[in-house]
C-alpha cells in the first residue's frame, strides 16, 4: 500500500464526485476507466459512456492518458475534474504533458529573457525533486497561519470551478496576478467561460484537508534562491529569499528581510501610500519600489503583524483629520463630525465613541472650556477643596498620587514635538530629532525645541 | 572576500567581535597625506538594519568631523542601508577626507576657517597631520 493517494474526482454538473485511492504510478488513462464505469454504475438510465468520451483536467491542462500520478503534482485529496469532452480543439494538446506549475517554476515579473542564461537549475526540469518543485511558490495561509509553500491553481472566471483549461500558459506574474490575462475554454456542462482566473492553494502538510480548497493569497516577492544570489545585508546565500520589487531586484534573504521589517516597525519608518496602504520600499532604498502585497510583513509573525495593523490604521485615520482617543488603555479611533451649528467653543470637544472620555481635540487633555492650557497640561488642580471633598479621601489619594506621578515623569523625561506637541523622550544618539507621529514627521532639535538647522548641527549636534 | 581597500585597515578586536580597529591613510593630494588616522567603529545590536557607529581616534582638521572624532556623514546617519557594509562606509569616510564640505559642517569653527581662508585651513590641516597622525 506504498504510494497511495486518494484522488477526489469531481465529474457531475452539481458537483457529484468519486473518491479514488490510486497507486502513484496510475495512468490518466486508468483513471478514466475508473471513472466512467463508476459513472455508468450510478447512472443506470443513462447511455453508457466511454473512457474517450471524458477528459480530466487538473490545474488549467487536460492530462494525457500515459501521464502517470506522481508527475501530476497532485496531493493526497487533491481535487481532479473528469468532463464530457465539448469538441477537439487543436490547440489543447499543446503542453498537455506538462502541468501548470511545471510550467510556471521560474514566473517573473517581467520578461527576463535576457537573463534566462543565469537559470541554474530551473532549465532542466527533471533535475528538480518534487518537493523542490513545490517549493516555487510561497502563500501566506490564513488557516495554518503560517507562510508556507502554495500550488498554482487555475479556474473558470465565470462559474469558478476548476474545468477550466489554459489556452497558453502564463509566463509572468502579471499573466498570474491580473484578472483576463490568459484565456482558457471552461468544460463545466454548458458554463461557456473563456477567461482564466489563476489562485493559490496551500501546500504545506499541516493543511487541514477539510480546507483544501481555500484559496490563499500568493507572496510572489519570496522565491527560492536557484540563482544563489547572496543576500544584500548578511551577504550569505540562502534558500528562500525576497526579491524586491525596484528596477535592481535587490535580493535580501527571508531572515534578513523579517529583521528589516521588525526594525522599521519598531522605528515605525513604514511609509504610507494611499494606494497601497503601510508599506516598505526595497532596503538598499531604491525609487519606485513599495511592496505592493502587504501579506508579504505576516513574515513578521502574528503579534508584530497585528502591531503593523494597528499602526497602520493609526496612520491612515491620522492622515484622514481622525484623533485617537488619549485615555490610557482605550486609543480608539474617532472621526470627528464638523458642524457649522455647533458653538465654536464646543467644536474641539470631542466624546470617546469608545470609552466614553470627553477630551479636548487640540491639547488632547480632559475638555475645558476656552483656551488650552499652554504647556502646563501636567498642573492637574487636584487638591482643589471642591474636588477633594466630593470623595473618598484615601482613594483621591491613590489617584491624585499615580496621576501626579506618571505626569510628572512624562513631564520629567519628554518634550513636545515644537510642531504637534506630542511628547517625546531622546533615548540617546544626538540632538536631531525627528518626529514619528503620522503627518508630523517635524525635524527639530532637542536643545533649541524649533525647527533643526545648519547651526543646531554645528554648534550642539552631540550636545 | 571583496578585495582589501589600499590604505584602508579594520581589525576586530579579540574580545568583542563587534568592536573594529580601523586604520584609514590619508589620501593622496589631501591635506592629510602621510597621515595614518586611527578610527574606532562598532556594530550595534541591530546591524545591518542600523548604522555602524565611527569615531576618529587621531585628531583631525577637518570641517566634518569634530573635536571629539564624530563624523557628519549621510550614510552614518538617516542615508544608511542594509546593503552598504563596514568597507562602503570607510571608503566614504576616506573619500570626505579627499574631500571636506565646509557646506555641512560639524566643527563651525574650523569650517569658517576652511571657507574665508582655504589656504591657511589646509595648511593647519597639515600641521595638525603631522603632529598628530604621524608620530607611529
Amino acid at each position: 500500500m506504498q504510494n497511495m493517494i486518494e484522488i477526489n474526482i469531481k465529474y457531475g454538473r452539481n458537483g457529484e464526485s468519486l473518491a479514488l485511492q490510486l497507486s502513484s504510478e496510475c495512468t490518466i488513462e486508468e483513471i478514466k476507466r475508473r471513472v466512467v464505469s463508476q459513472i455508468n454504475r450510478v447512472r443506470k438510465t443513462e447511455a453508457s459512456l466511454n473512457p474517450e468520451d471524458i477528459a480530466i483536467i487538473f490545474a488549467g491542462k487536460e492530462l494525457n492518458d500515459s501521464l502517470q500520478i506522481k508527475h501530476c503534482d497532485l496531493g493526497n485529496n487533491s481535487v481532479i475534474h473528469a468532463v464530457k469532452i465539448k469538441h477537439k480543439s487543436s490547440t489543447k494538446d499543446a503542453n498537455a504533458s506538462t502541468t501548470l506549475s511545471e510550467a510556471v517554476v521560474n514566473l517573473s515579473f517581467v520578461d527576463e529573457k535576457s537573463d534566462l542564461k543565469i537559470g541554474r537549475k530551473t532549465n532542466d526540469n527533471h533535475l528538480l525533486t518534487s518537493a523542490e518543485r513545490k517549493s516555487f511558490f510561497f502563500v501566506y495561509c490564513s488557516c495554518c497561519k503560517n507562510i508556507d509553500s502554495g500550488k498554482l491553481r487555475v479556474r473558470c472566471a465565470k462559474c469558478k470551478e476548476d474545468t477550466l483549461t489554459v489556452d497558453k500558459d502564463p509566463t509572468c506574474w502579471e499573466d498570474v496576478l491580473t484578472a483576463g490575462k490568459i484565456n482558457g475554454t471552461c468544460h463545466n456542462g454548458f458554463c461557456d467561460g473563456s477567461v482564466a482566473e489563476f489562485y493559490f492553494k496551500c501546500a504545506s502538510k499541516n493543511h487541514p484537508p477539510l480546507e483544501s480548497n481555500t484559496s490563499v493569497v500568493v507572496l510572489y516577492l519570496i522565491r527560492y534562491n536557484n540563482r544563489e544570489v547572496t543576500c544584500l545585508a548578511c551577504a550569505d546565500v540562502n534558500d528562500i529569499v525576497v526579491v524586491f520589487p525596484c528596477s535592481h531586484k535587490h535580493v535580501i534573504c527571508i531572515n534578513c528581510f523579517k529583521i528589516y521589517c521588525l526594525s522599521k516597525l519598531n522605528d515605525r519608518q513604514f511609509i504610507i501610500d494611499s494606494n497601497i496602504g503601510y508599506t516598505l520600499s526595497c532596503a538598499v532604498g531604491c525609487e519606485n519600489s513599495l511592496i505592493k502585497e502587504t501579506h508579504h510583513f505576516r513574515i513578521m509573525g502574528e503579534e508584530a503583524y497585528k502591531k503593523y495593523q494597528r499602526f497602520a490604521a493609526e496612520e491612515c485615520l491620522l492622515q484622514s483629520d481622525g484623533v485617537i482617543c488619549p485615555q490610557p488603555n482605550c486609543g480608539a479611533g474617532i472621526f470627528v463630525e464638523f458642524d457649522d451649528d455647533i458653538d465654536p467653543d464646543l467644536c474641539n470637544r470631542v466624546v470617546c465613541s469608545a470609552c466614553n472620555y470627553v477630551f479636548c481635540r487640540t491639547c488632547m487633555q480632559g475638555y475645558h472650556i476656552g483656551n488650552c492650557e499652554s504647556n502646563e497640561i501636567l498642573s492637574l488642580d487636584i487638591t482643589s477643596p471642591s474636588f477633594s471633598q466630593t470623595i473618598d479621601s484615601k482613594s483621591a489619594n491613590n489617584s491624585k498620587w499615580e496621576n501626579e506621578l506618571s505626569l510628572k515623569t512624562i513631564k520629567g523625561t519628554t518634550k513636545p514635538c515644537p510642531k504637534c506637541r506630542t511628547p517625546v523622550e531622546r533615548d540617546g544618539g544626538c540632538m536631531h530629532m525627528r518626529c514619528t507621529r503620522s503627518g508630523c514627521g517635524f525635524n527639530w532639535c532637542w536643545i533649541c525645541q524649533s525647527e533643526w538647522t545648519r547651526n543646531c548641527m554645528a554648534d550642539h549636534w552631540f550636545n | 572576500m571583496a578585495e582589501p581597500v589600499p590604505g584602508i585597515s579594520a581589525i576586530p578586536d579579540e574580545s568583542n567581535a563587534r568592536y573594529f580597529h580601523v586604520v584609514v591613510a590619508g589620501p593622496e593630494g589631501s591635506p592629510f597625506e602621510g597621515g595614518v588616522f586611527k578610527l574606532e567603529l562598532f556594530l550595534p545590536e541591530e546591524y545591518p538594519m542600523s548604522a555602524p557607529k565611527v569615531r576618529f581616534m587621531t585628531k583631525i582638521y577637518h570641517p566634518n568631523i569634530d573635536k571629539l572624532g564624530r563624523i557628519c556623514l549621510d550614510i552614518l546617519k538617516d542615508k544608511w542601508s542594509p546593503a552598504l557594509q563596514i568597507r562602503t562606509v570607510l571608503l566614504s569616510i576616506q573619500a570626505l577626507l579627499s574631500a571636506p564640505n565646509p557646506d555641512d559642517p560639524l566643527a563651525n569653527d574650523v569650517a569658517e576657517q576652511w571657507k574665508i581662508n582655504e589656504g591657511e585651513a589646509i595648511k593647519t590641516a597639515r600641521e595638525w597631520t603631522r603632529l598628530y597622525a604621524m608620530s607611529g
